[in-house]
């Protein structure tokens, strides 16, 4: 289903690129080269998301983003900046980002994360008490797993990682995504460590003769189902 | 002129001028005032003893006595006006032409001017007056012109010291100011040398510790530390320009290659080879950035109160799968809570880089280890591998540094660099240590307050 998503960069190429991308997916992107506009443009039509550069002419991302929730609007933005500091990661998320992006970036993280925002915003207040994918369930107040008939032993830290997978089921998600959404870590590994989780829960998950459920999307990161 | 007069030594010499004015005005009035009393008591003394001698004579030998005793007295005081008034009204004897208006019959101390019989002037008396045994008044009055002449000669005086005081004292203000003004100029030369290029240049102290000594000393410690930043940030730009040189050139060579190629499978495998040192190379960038933005003392701000051992839990359980992995056994030995001012983010990197490094040139057993001393936790890893030599540990710790074997496995050599300013942000710094039979790399973390 195509979502309408504003997105406020200055730069032409990486606005083309994202536009492009966006459209091929489906989507209905706006968009506006600097913060005014952007804020305006923002302010009045009703998008599901919003990806905004940090440092673009005319108003700050910053600012936008304050005037943008001073206003009332809570709409999902995401911050997509040069700026990739730890220190300025965390200043974009305090400031009320739903998620902070790196530049340069790869557009399926781009677009994984962007679907997961406004799939997080669509969800509403429902309280999910189990979460399934085909014959993956999981039953979040008895803290059980199984896999069909096959009862699943998780430790904590495994079965929260499934359960990450398990809320965006059908969607990519990043090694990035899985440090931010599980350890609540913002740095950047550079090693496989996230990798080895994924393939440790994977031997647990998918069984011999079982089909293959935690999906290798190359060049981007994983997908459930 | 205008100028001067607006600058702080113009400010400063006024401010002692004036200072030395009020204090010599203050001085002049509280030492006349105190002159005028004593003489005038003195006066009142000599005018009140002839009063009475004369009353006294009015008492025991009648009014007659009293009377010659007046005129006698009138004809040969040159100092004072003398007069007796008769019950009637009338002049009995004395000086004065009459009862001088406002003098009431009986006073001690009034200051008037007043007319002697045969003078042409007035002179300055002060008067003392009282009634006879008989019904008569009596006055008399003591000349205060020779403490008057006094007066103004002390008060003279003491104005011609002042006068000649205010311009030594413009003098002792005008040296001062040239004395502070020597010691600030020195300071703003050297501060303007190092501006101009000359960096080792320094403020020379005297070693007196005064204020301006300490201001030299801080000064100097700047400059130390800047000529240091700077160094540092030539081996950095000598360090990037050399070891940006090499992933460079082998992703230009990756890309010539994928050029030349028409095999989809091998343009593909190609593909993700440049993507891969594009990613190693921006990683790289970020991390430098990091370590100058740590160095420079960004991120403190963010410190906040942090279980250390719970930090440790946490990313010992991230890395321990691959550790294992590698078949590399990992050890956790902390105990909290161990609560220090912060960075987790930075903290969790730090670590993280160590485990890295422990997994890339260790050996057997890692240990994630947390313990303390007297004002800081210290976190570190330790494992059984020989380590970094003591005579090398200095070059490990150089930004981009990198021990030689080191040059054929990947990485930036920055880690450490990064470790080492995650410390400095936590007022802590790294160091290399024997722990039960292992090498260990270790953190100081300030606990703070």
């Amino acid at each position: 289903m195509g979502r309408k998503i504003l997105l406020v960069e200055d730069d032409r190429t990486t606005a083309e690129f994202i536009l492009k991308g966006l459209a091929e997916h489906g989507h209905v992107a706006d968009h506006a080269d600097n913060g005014r506009d952007g804020l305006f443009m923002a302010t009045d039509g009703s998008y599901d998301a919003v990806i905004l550069d940090r440092m673009i002419p005319g108003m700050d991302g910053l600012a936008v983003l304050g005037a943008l929730r001073a206003a009332g609007i809570e709409t999902p933005v995401l911050f997509l900046s040069a700026l990739g500091s730890v220190d300025d990661r965390v200043t974009g998320l305090t400031a009320g980002s739903d998620d902070y992006m790196v530049k340069p970036f790869a557009f399926a993280e781009l677009l994984a994360r962007l679907e997961l925002l406004m799939r997080r915003r669509g969800a509403g207040t429902t309280v999910e008490t189990t979460l399934a994918c085909g014959t993956l369930t999981m039953d979040l107040l008895k803290r059980e797993v199984r896999r069909g008939d096959r009862p699943i032993d998780l430790q904590p830290r495994e079965f929260r990682l499934l359960e990450y997978l398990l809320r965006h089921a059908g969607q990519v998600v990043t090694r990035t995504m899985l440090l931010e959404g599980v350890w609540d870590y913002h740095f950047d590994p550079g090693t496989n460590v996230i990798d080895v989780h994924i393939s440790r829960l994977r031997r647990k998950v998918d069984g011999e003769g079982d089909t293959p459920l935690i999906l290798t999307v190359r060049g981007a990161g994983y997908r459930l189902g | 002129m205008t100028r001067w007069l607006r600058s702080s030594h113009a400010r400063f010499i006024g401010l002692i001028l004036l200072l030395e004015l009020i204090f010599g005005a203050a001085l002049l009035l509280s030492v006349t005032q105190l002159v005028r009393s004593n003489l005038d008591e003195a006066d009142i003394a000599t005018a009140i003893d002839m009063r009475d001698a004369l009353l006294a004579i009015g008492r025991d030998e009648g009014g007659k006595a009293l009377a010659s005793a007046v005129a006698e007295q009138a004809r040969d005081e040159k100092d004072a006006v003398i007069l007796l008034i008769g019950p009637d009204g009338r002049i009995v004897a004395g000086n004065l032409s009459g009862w001088p208006p406002n003098i009431p019959g009986r006073t001690e101390g009034i200051r008037a001017r007043l007319y002697r019989l045969g003078d042409s002037q007035p002179g300055p008396f002060i008067i003392t007056a009282a009634p006879t045994v008989d019904g008569s008044r009596l006055l008399v009055g003591e000349s205060t012109d020779d403490s008057d002449q006094i007066r103004s000669t002390i008060g003279g005086a003491l104005l011609t010291a002042l006068l000649t005081a205010l311009p030594l004292a413009a003098v002792a203000a005008w040296l001062v100011v040239h004395i502070i003004d020597r010691r600030i100029v020195h300071i703003a030369e050297t501060a303007a040398q190092v501006g101009a290029g000359r960096i080792d240049h320094r403020v020379a102290l005297d070693g007196s510790g005064d204020s301006f000594d300490m201001l030299g000393g801080t000064i100097n410690d700047m400059l130390d530390r800047i000529v240091g930043l700077l160094a540092e940030l030539r081996t950095v730009t000598d360090s990037i320009a050399h070891d940006l040189r090499s992933p460079l050139t082998r992703l230009r060579a990756r890309i010539d290659r994928a050029m030349l190629t028409d095999d989809p499978a091998a343009l593909r495998e190609a593909v993700d080879g440049i993507s891969r040192e594009a990613d190693a190379l921006l990683a790289m960038l970020a991390t430098a950035l990091e370590v100058s933005r740590m160095e420079a003392g960004i991120g403190r701000e963010r410190l906040s109160p942090t279980d250390l051992a719970l930090l440790l839990a946490d990313i010992g359980e991230l890395y321990e799968p691959l550790c294992e992995e590698q078949g590399r056994a990992l050890h956790i030995e902390a105990t909290g809570p161990a609560i220090a001012p912060a960075h987790r983010e930075l903290l969790g990197q730090a670590l993280s880089n160590l485990i890295d490094n422990a997994l890339k040139y260790g050996e057997g057993a890692m240990t994630l280890y947390l313990d303390q001393a007297p004002d800081a936790w210290r976190v570190g890893v330790a494992d059984s591998g020989p380590g970094i030599p003591a005579e090398r540990e200095a070059d490990a710790l150089r930004r981009f540094g990198r021990l030689d074997p080191a040059r054929g496995i990947a990485g930036a050599g920055l880690g450490l660099s990064l470790v080492s300013a995650v410390a400095g942000i936590h007022d802590g710094a790294l160091r290399f240590a024997r722990r039960e039979g292992q090498f260990a790399v270790e953190m100081s973390i300030s606990k703070g307050g």
